[in-house]
């Protein structure tokens, strides 16, 4: 027998991809590219026109707004920096959250999400400009609603309260919900009720089908004045701190049943839910739903509750329960009936068969279970499992309370003597019911890896050179991996692209090599095609067989911050869409001032190791290099960057490996900040290859 | 018949061929022999060879180590059999054994002497040798029960004598004289002092609990010395209900006069603290104090206890107990937590019912943010020590490496207590910040640290769990704890509970410290303390029931100025004793005082220092210089009641202080404006500073000090004065 899970537990599923380094997104965008920090409103009623305020850097006069929303956006002029466009929605524009990206000859910007809901939009007043903060942050000060129903755009600046009150007639149902993550904010939100004395009611904090936004239904007792308090979960400080507080007496769900189907077909769903008298199907289309997308969504009819995602794949999908033994390849759909229950699948195997099983539950959004795979022999002896065991308390005490879990996977070999298996699904806490739903998906691969676009969007400046990350989810597969982008247009170069291997050391510890990099560079006057790049990544398994896997983009980057102080350590994920189902949209943006160039001028063997040199130069049209450019070789150990040397424009430096080095090809770039009269600027080179072989390492 | 019971050394691969030349030659040995276990073990431990200090430390002393205090008779015989490769015993002349030497300072000894050569106790233990070093048999040689006389010591004044002898019951019926190897020690030595020849003498008035202990048993004998000043007349105060009947019983028989009401004001001031960790404003207090009617002071209880500020004041008395902090459970758990207590208190829950939820509380710590109760500690054996400290207030820390040395617990119950928690698991779930709480599936039994057997789960003691079925042994046997903890027959959780409650009232518990339970630390009141356990029983462990039924008490609401009868004494709670304000009823006194509320990082602005999460919020500032707990330990002792010269100097020169009283929307800044008379200002300073109005003499001089300079100046002067002092810094 020969298993594998989760090498760490750390790593996130390709659905939600690892929190971003902020520093390959800062090398990817040049002072001048365009950033988009602000939406005003954030949201706007189904088929009403509006004005959308686009705040932010570097916003080009001439930009033209790209989203899905079926609207038409009229550029309005303005005398602020802001960019203001009249906002059209079309009638078949139905409620959901759409990205707003603006283009232009600068290049393309970063995305944030505007809300098309279906009640009457306000603005709460202390979100108004030139309002004075704190003016709503308890019941004395209160906001007074008047409307029923009504969306109410708040922030939430710093950690406050906003305090809200409202009228209600005795017998009285009402709903509130606030729309945050799912919108797009960082903010984590708590709703409260409060009664005239400031009782507390009714608190939500997080809810099923809506993730970490809040939802309550309540039916007030008797007839007066009510409070509803929005406050941030942590009291955190977020960048994006706008949240929509919807109320109104509708009908919402907060499970879904199955929580996926089959792309090219269409699947029935069930909804249910305290506000539902009575289960509601409705038919998930996936008939033209993009290969690239995982996820699409689906809305409970006549409702104004946001849609809830709905997971997307290529398998042939059950519905348990199952008969006989289950098919492989296939998704099982299911959900845990009650607390304590455990469901059993029976596999039939042959010795040697290689396979993977993987639960997605509590990944998607719409699951509460934390899911356990274990597998059993026919004498019910425990072969293995995955999602069950705690994590070792060394790795804690570094990572503090920023460790996560994900939906276990688990290759798993079949040993001798055994022609079936049982697999059995649980919940680490034993709980069950409908919100314990999950997908169960088997496949006859051990060795399997998903990417993930780590930078959710790219200009590459005219003449320059840009750089994109592309992070692994290794599932058994431990191979190189070689990244690619296919189709691009001549003038535009790629480079890099190697994902070394992971191994087991001389000390039986795993290396980690998780992450590529690729970089474009674009001759003067090319262009790209209008749609997404895409990005591959090949590995080649043990049976000489190609394993090749598209990559997911992360459509959006959201950051939310967390505790840092010494002790308390909530380092929080970015908030991505990976559910816009968006691969690398990319630009060509206006040319930087200045490239660089590296090449390997020398390599010396030595009984210890290698002696790499190399020499830079930078070609500046303005503005004045540093003294010295920063070194990344991706995924290599045991290496010292030394002897680095500048003159005028060109340099040299040195780098050396051990015997600890592994032989591997590697990707190798430089980089520095060249200072120039409007602000500095991130310039990179092309990536090099790094050849560490038997002869420099040994 | 065999005397001789040589236990085999556990684990330790032993050479068998020892014990059988031993035991060959021992077993003829005469029928009246001396053993190890009756006679020798006792000399030892009266010796003081297994004290802490000597060879019963943790790695023993010079190479010899024995079990501490004794607790372990069997390894302390393997080791002065086996060790040394047995040097220490000279059969054939027992008198160059080293056993006999080292204490008797014959060769160096670094404890000195411990006994003449001349003495009964060489003469015992070379007897013993002689015959062979003889363990004795547990089943025969064991003490099943020690018995003193007589049972309690009541001496009419100080200066008197009294003998005790102490009467040991062994397994097999006999019983023995130990009275001058038992250990006797008296807690408060100089109330009751204990001579080497066991000889009580009486010092000063008071009362003192004698622990005796002799093998590994002990009970405890209560010596009072009575005040013998003539003249005491008991004058029967009113009694508002069972406390003040129950208190007055004691204090009637110790010559202990109580002392009457506290005023109207002062009392206002107390219980406003007591309950709600707050001041009264300038308008309560008049209000209360004009107030006629005579049922106003319960009143007053009823709305404090309806009161949100009660809400926040006990919440955060209870986060301080379990521990809420974000350092184990994060930011976002440590604000779950937090309001989950916040409406377990808001909504009347039972205090049985909340600590059961706590316990048995599993899945996401977001979703159950009682489960985060588990994340303090995360190991079963810690688990279990603060579920026994903060439940029970039964400390069981020490049997972790040996038994109790002056309790009942065992090493082998802290590995059956421990075993409850053996199978809580904790992983962090899909959210940042959130963990999962539960049952390990595999790989989860508790081992015993010596010998790795299986420890079962098993209570310390039955209770209605315990004797209603057997426990479970599966990974689910947490939940049989919860229910054994909060059983209403468990002897200790209503209890610890109450008196714990208590002591937030009244300064002290009526067992102190609160959470260190055990025979030798007997209440001060134990007809009291048994009846507000039956109370709170019977009121199915209501707090605000509890809370409500102390503050109603006359001993609660007893004044703290003292008479000739009662000045000494300060554990009967015959009056009220001054405590100094928590640090967070420091700063928010500060902020009625002043009028001005600091803003603290990381919540709202208008957060009452009470109202904080945890103390990350604020941290290293003026609350923890005033002892704000870091909440890293279960011990209520981590709250600071100190005062000290940091604090002293902070609150003579510190900003917090000097800002708040000169803030331009302070309130001397909003009386000046409002152009308030200079006699309104200052019966306002002091009502909202000491919640009374000012005496002629204080309203005279601050009349004048505010007359000889600029009125806002002088006044910002006086409120600093009246918030440095005493009468603002201390609950009285």
């Amino acid at each position: 027998m020969n298993s594998r899970k989760h090498p760490t537990d750390t790593s996130r599923a390709s659905l939600w991809p690892a929190p971003l380094t902020l520093i390959l997104l800062a090398f990817t965008t040049h002072a001048a590219t365009p950033l988009i920090t602000e939406l005003q409103p954030r949201g706007a009623e189904r088929s009403h026109p509006f004005t959308l305020t686009i705040s932010g850097r570097d916003l080009p006069a001439d930009a033209r707004i790209q989203s899905t929303l079926p609207a038409t956006f009229t550029p309005t002029v303005n005398n602020t920096k802001s960019l203001t466009f009249l906002v059209e929605p079309k009638p078949e524009a139905t409620p959901g959250v759409y990205p707003i990206r603006i283009e232009s000859a600068k290049g393309i910007s970063n995305i944030l999400l505007l809300t098309l809901g279906t009640y009457p939009e306000v603005t709460e007043e202390e979100s108004q400009p030139y309002s004075k903060p704190n003016r709503n942050d308890s019941i004395e000060t209160a906001e007074p609603i008047n409307q029923n129903p009504v969306t109410i755009n708040g922030t939430l600046k710093g950690p406050e309260r906003d305090v809200y009150r409202i009228t209600a007639k005795a017998n009285e149902r009402r709903v509130f919900e606030v729309e945050a993550r799912r919108a797009g904010s960082a903010i984590d939100p708590t709703l409260r009720l409060l009664d005239a004395s400031g009782k507390q009611l009714a608190l939500s904090d997080d809810t099923p089908t809506a993730g970490l936004d809040s939802r309550l239904d309540f039916t007030f007792p008797h007839d007066g004045n009510y409070y509803v308090e929005v406050h941030d979960a942590r009291f955190s400080r977020q960048m994006q701190n706008f949240y929509r507080l919807k109320m109104g007496a509708y009908q919402y769900a907060d499970t879904i049943f199955p929580l996926g189907g089959k792309r090219g077909s269409t699947t029935e769903v069930t909804f249910t839910g305290p506000g539902l008298k009575a289960p509601v199907k409705a038919t998930a289309d996936l008939r033209t739903i993009p290969s690239q997308n995982v996820f699409t969504t689906v809305a409970l009819p006549d409702s104004p509750a946001m849609p809830i995602l709905f997971a997307v794949s290529d398998l042939p999908e059950f519905i348990a329960p199952i008969e006989g033994a289950i098919q492989i390849p296939s998704v099982i759909n299911a959900h845990l009936a009650k607390p304590g229950a455990i469901d059993r699948y029976t596999v039939k195997v042959k010795p040697g068969d290689k396979l993977l099983f993987e639960l997605q539950a509590r990944d998607l959004g719409t699951s509460k279970l934390e899911g356990i795979i274990s597998i059993y022999d026919s004498k019910n002896k425990k072969l293995d499992s995955a999602g069950d065991k705690p994590l070792s308390e060394d790795v804690f005490a570094v990572q503090g309370t920023s460790r996560t879990s994900n939906d276990p996977w688990l290759n798993f070999t079949v040993p001798a003597d055994t022609h079936e298996i049982t697999v059995a699904i649980e919940d680490l806490a034993e709980r069950g019911g409908p919100h314990y739903a999950y997908r169960f998906i088997t496949r006859r691969e051990a060795e399997e890896f998903q990417l993930t676009i780590a930078t959710p969007y790219l200009n590459i400046p005219a003449g320059g050179t840009a750089m994109l990350s592309v992070n692994a989810d290794r599932r058994g597969y431990d191979g190189p991996i070689t990244l690619t982008i296919p189709d691009l247009p001549p003038g535009i170069h790629l480079n890099g692209g190697n994902i070394a291997r992971e191994y087991l050391d001389a000390n039986n510890a795993r290396t980690i090599n998780r992450r590529g990099i690729l970089t474009l560079t674009a001759d003067p006057g090319v262009e790209l095609p209008k749609r997404d790049l895409i990005v591959v990544g090949e590995g080649k398994l043990a049976n000489g067989s190609i394993i090749k896997r598209r990559a997911h983009g992360l459509a959006m980057q959201i950051d939310v911050a967390g505790a840092t102080a010494q002790g308390v350590v909530d380092r929080q994920r970015s908030l991505t869409a990976q559910w816009l189902g968006f691969d690398l949209p990319a630009a060509i943006s206006e040319p930087v001032h200045a490239t660089l160039e590296v090449k390997q001028t020398k390599l010396i063997q030595m009984a210890e190791g290698g002696r790499y040199e190399f020499e830079y130069k930078w070609n500046v049209q303005a503005g004045t290099p540093p003294q010295a450019v920063n070194v990344d070789i991706i995924g290599i150990k045991d290496i010292r960057v030394i002897d680095m040397k500048s003159s005028g424009n060109t340099g040299t430096f040195t780098v050396t490996t051990t015997r600890a080095t592994d032989p591997a090809r590697y990707d190798m770039y430089i980089s520095g900040r060249l200072k120039t009269d409007d602000g500095d600027e991130s310039i990179i080179s092309r990536t090099i290859p790094f050849e560490v072989t038997e002869g420099t390492s040994k | 018949m065999t005397y001789f019971h040589c236990p085999v050394r556990r684990a330790s691969g032993w050479p068998l061929l020892l014990l059988v030349t031993a035991a060959t030659t021992l077993t003829a040995a005469p029928a009246s022999q001396l053993s190890f276990l009756r006679d020798v073990a006792p000399i030892m431990s009266k010796a003081g060879c297994m004290s802490g200090p000597c060879h019963g430390a943790a790695k023993g002393k010079n190479g010899f180590k024995l079990s501490l205090r004794g607790y372990d008779p069997q390894f302390d015989y393997e080791a002065l059999l086996y060790d040394l490769a047995g040097r220490r015993f000279n059969r054939a002349d027992p008198a160059r054994s080293l056993m006999l030497a080292k204490p008797t300072n014959q060769v160096a000894h670094g404890g000195g002497l411990r006994f003449e050569a001349s003495s009964a106790y060489y003469k015992t233990i070379y007897q013993w040798i002689a015959q062979g070093v003889p363990y004795g048999d547990p089943a025969k040689d064991s003490v099943t029960t020690l018995e003193v006389a007589p049972k309690e010591i009541l001496m009419d004044k100080p200066g008197e004598t009294a003998t005790i002898k102490i009467t040991a019951t062994f397994s097999d019926g006999g019983t023995r004289d130990v009275t001058r190897e038992a250990n006797i020690d008296s807690n408060v030595p100089d109330v009751a002092a204990v001579s080497t020849n066991a000889d009580i003498k009486g010092a000063r008035v008071g009362e003192a609990t004698l622990l005796v202990r002799y093998q590994g048993k002990f009970t405890t004998v209560p010596v009072t010395i009575v005040n013998p000043a003539p003249g005491f007349t008991w004058k029967q105060l009113s009694q508002n209900n069972y406390i003040d009947k129950a208190i007055d019983a004691k204090l009637q028989r110790l010559k202990i006069q109580p002392s009457p009401l506290v005023d109207d004001a002062g009392f206002l001031r107390r219980v406003s603290l007591d309950l709600t960790g707050q001041l009264p404003d300038p308008n309560e207090v008049r209000n209360f104090v004009n107030d006629p009617t005579k049922l106003k002071r319960g009143k007053l209880i009823d709305k404090l206890i309806a009161s949100n500020a009660f809400v926040d004041h006990w919440t955060l008395k209870l986060g301080d107990l379990l521990q809420a902090n974000r350092k184990f459970m994060g930011e976002k758990g440590v604000f779950a937590f937090d309001e989950w207590i916040r409406q377990s208190f808001a909504t009347d829950k039972p205090y049985d019912k909340m600590v059961r939820e706590i316990l048995s509380a599993s899945g996401s710590t977001y979703e159950t943010p009682a489960a985060n109760f588990f994340r303090v500690t995360r190991d079963p054996k810690p688990t279990m020590e603060a579920t026994t400290q903060v439940f029970l207030g039964v400390r069981m820390v020490c049997a972790q490496c040996h038994d109790h040395p002056f309790e009942r617990w065992t090493q082998n119950q802290y590995y059956e207590m421990a075993s409850f928690y053996s199978a809580t698991g904790l992983r962090p779930g899909y959210e940042v910040g959130e963990e999962i709480v539960y049952n390990l599936r595999d790989d989860y039994e508790m081992k015993h640290p010596k010998d790795g057997r299986v420890m079962k789960p098993n209570f310390i003691v039955p209770a209605s769990y315990g004797t209603s079925g057997p426990i479970p042994t599966g990974a689910k046997r947490r939940l049989a704890l919860a229910e054994w903890v909060t059983a209403k027959d468990n002897p200790f959780f209503a209890k610890s509970t109450v008196n714990r409650f208590w002591s937030y009232f009244l300064g002290r518990g009526i067992i102190d410290p609160v959470d260190d339970i055990r025979a030798s630390n007997p209440p001060a009141n134990p007809a009291l303390l048994d009846a507000l356990t039956k109370d709170f029983i019977d009121h199915n462990f209501d707090l605000r029931y509890l809370l409500k039924t102390i503050t109603n008490s006359r001993t609660y609401q007893a004044s703290m100025v003292t008479n000739e009868w009662n000045a000494k004494d300060t554990e009967n709670f015959s009056h009220a004793i001054p405590r100094r304000l928590s640090a967070e009823e420091l700063m928010d006194g500060l902020t009625l005082a002043t009028g001005v509320r600091p803003v603290f990082p990381d919540v709202p602005p208008e957060t009452k220092a009470d109202q904080l999460p945890d103390p990350h919020v604020g941290k290293d500032g003026f609350l923890d210089l005033f002892g704000r707990p870091s909440r890293e330990s279960a011990c209520e002792c981590e709250r600071r009641s100190d005062l000290s010269l940091p604090q002293a100097l902070n609150l003579v020169n510190g900003k917090t202080i000097s800002d708040a009283v000169s803030d331009g929307n302070g309130r001397v800044a909003k009386a000046i404006i409002a152009g308030k008379p200079v006699k309104d200002l200052i019966e306002e300073l002091y009502l909202a500073s000491f919640g009374r109005p000012p005496t002629n003499q204080e309203l005279e001089t601050s009349t004048k000090y505010l007359s000889t300079g600029a009125k806002a100046v002088r006044a910002q002067d006086l409120l600093w004065a009246l918030v440095n002092s005493k009468a603002f810094l201390y609950n009285y």
